[in-house]
């Protein structure tokens, strides 16, 4: 990354912090989850660190291997293929991409919280034990490769333009954030169509199994039996296990095979 | 009522925002159009590609500061530097640098001035 670039990276950091706080702050505070929930909530700075590494330090990462996988992709799907689903009617095309990236992500993250492998990695993410727009944020750089390569992978198959829906993409990007946020808002029966705070913070339950597993349409959980949608908030968020205190022991903790990680933890004990 | 009105204003703030970023990042107001899908975790929310495409990503910077900055100013700053290019050859950009495709590196300061330039006056030209 050249310093020019890093500059940019910055200014784009800046620019959503402020936006995200404007459309967020104001909502957990008039409309809270849990109404003693403070914006300088504990963790909080781990929440920011991880905000910043997202914008900083992995987004290039994170894109340059979604590019080099899309890359491969199409060297190996049939060129025939993508002209085929090219000549269907533009919305069909928009329902395959979307209801095959939902099924996908839904499967995908189910198989995150039952798979040891993929748990470690996603646990960094349920470790928050306080939900808001911040604590979103918290996901380690390989479990956003593994997710945001699962959410575009149809429409890489399909050789969708995903540019010409980029509001719903949009939508769907920001909405993600609104649903960890310390909101609680009835909004009655849309909530099928494009989830809800109440339905993920469920999902952060202590419990590693609690269902709903969608992030936007709940439809996935309904269809596949793991929609949870009690009237109450969960009493606790967070997992059962232990997790480093700091950004970096959360970046390296799942890299490393659980005996080494022990000895590293012991070493930094005795100092 | 009063705390009615602050619930009215909360929620039309939000979806104002949330109508807002969504008509921007389909290209209205200059936007860039998203073309991946972020993480559902709530990942990097501005177009990541932005980062790595340099001058794309100063192109979009620039319209969302401006669209977003009291003025609605719905006119292209640089296209205005394009028709100062035309007209006034002894202006010492190389027009390369402003073609959004080209990998050309222009620190923001430099962008800063053109922006400036095409809005108000070519002051760069009398260097
Ligand atoms: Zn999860």
């Amino acid at each position: 990354m050249t310093l020019a670039e890093f500059y940019s990276a910055l200014e784009a950091m800046g620019i959503s912090l402020v936006f995200l706080m404007l459309v967020f702050v104001p909502m957990e505070k008039v409309f809270p989850a849990k109404k003693h929930q403070k914006i300088l909530r504990p963790k909080w700075l781990l929440d920011f660190c991880f905000f910043l590494g997202q914008y900083l330090l992995w987004s290039g990462l994170v894109l340059w291997t979604l590019n080099y996988f899309a890359d491969y992709l199409t060297s190996i799907i049939p060129n025939s293929f993508q002209q085929k689903i090219a000549s269907q009617p533009f919305l069909l095309q928009v329902f395959e991409v979307l209801v095959l990236s939902d099924f996908l992500i839904y499967w995908g993250h189910r198989l995150q919280h039952n798979v040891d492998f993929l748990w470690r990695f996603h646990k960094v993410h349920h470790s928050a034990e306080h939900l808001d727009w911040l604590a979103a944020h918290r996901e380690h750089p390989l479990d956003s490769i593994y997710t945001i390569g699962l959410i575009n992978l149809p429409a890489f198959i399909m050789g969708f333009p995903l540019e010409s829906i980029a509001g719903v993409i949009a939508f769907r990007g920001i909405w993600a954030i609104y649903i960890h946020s310390n909101v609680r808002l009835p909004i009655g029966k849309l909530r099928i169509l494009i989830g809800a705070p109440e339905l993920h913070h469920w999902h952060h339950d202590l419990d590693r199994r609690a269902g709903n597993y969608a992030n936007i349409s709940p439809i996935m959980d309904v269809i596949f039996g793991t929609y949870k949608c009690p009237d109450k908030e969960p009493e606790k968020f967070g997992i059962q296990e232990e997790t480093p205190n700091s950004y970096l022991g959360q970046l390296i903790e799942p890299l490393l095979p659980k005996r080494v990680w022990d000895r590293i933890k012991q070493g930094s004990e005795k100092l | 009522m009063k705390n009615k009105i602050i619930k009215v204003a909360t929620l039309t703030l939000f979806s104002s925002l949330i109508i807002g970023f969504v008509a921007f990042q389909s290209g209205y107001f200059g936007g860039k159009k998203s073309s991946v899908s972020g993480s559902p975790n709530g990942s990097t929310l501005i177009n990541q590609a932005d980062t790595i495409q340099k001058v794309d990503s100063i192109k979009w910077k620039k319209s969302f500061l401006i669209s977003s900055s009291k003025s609605f100013v719905i006119h292209d700053p640089l296209k205005g530097l394009e028709d100062s290019t035309k007209l006034d050859s002894s202006l010492q950009i190389d027009p390369l640098i402003y073609s959004s495709k080209s990998g050309i590196i222009v620190t923001p300061e430099d962008l800063k001035k053109m922006v400036k330039d095409s809005l108000e006056q070519d002051s760069i030209k009398r260097k």
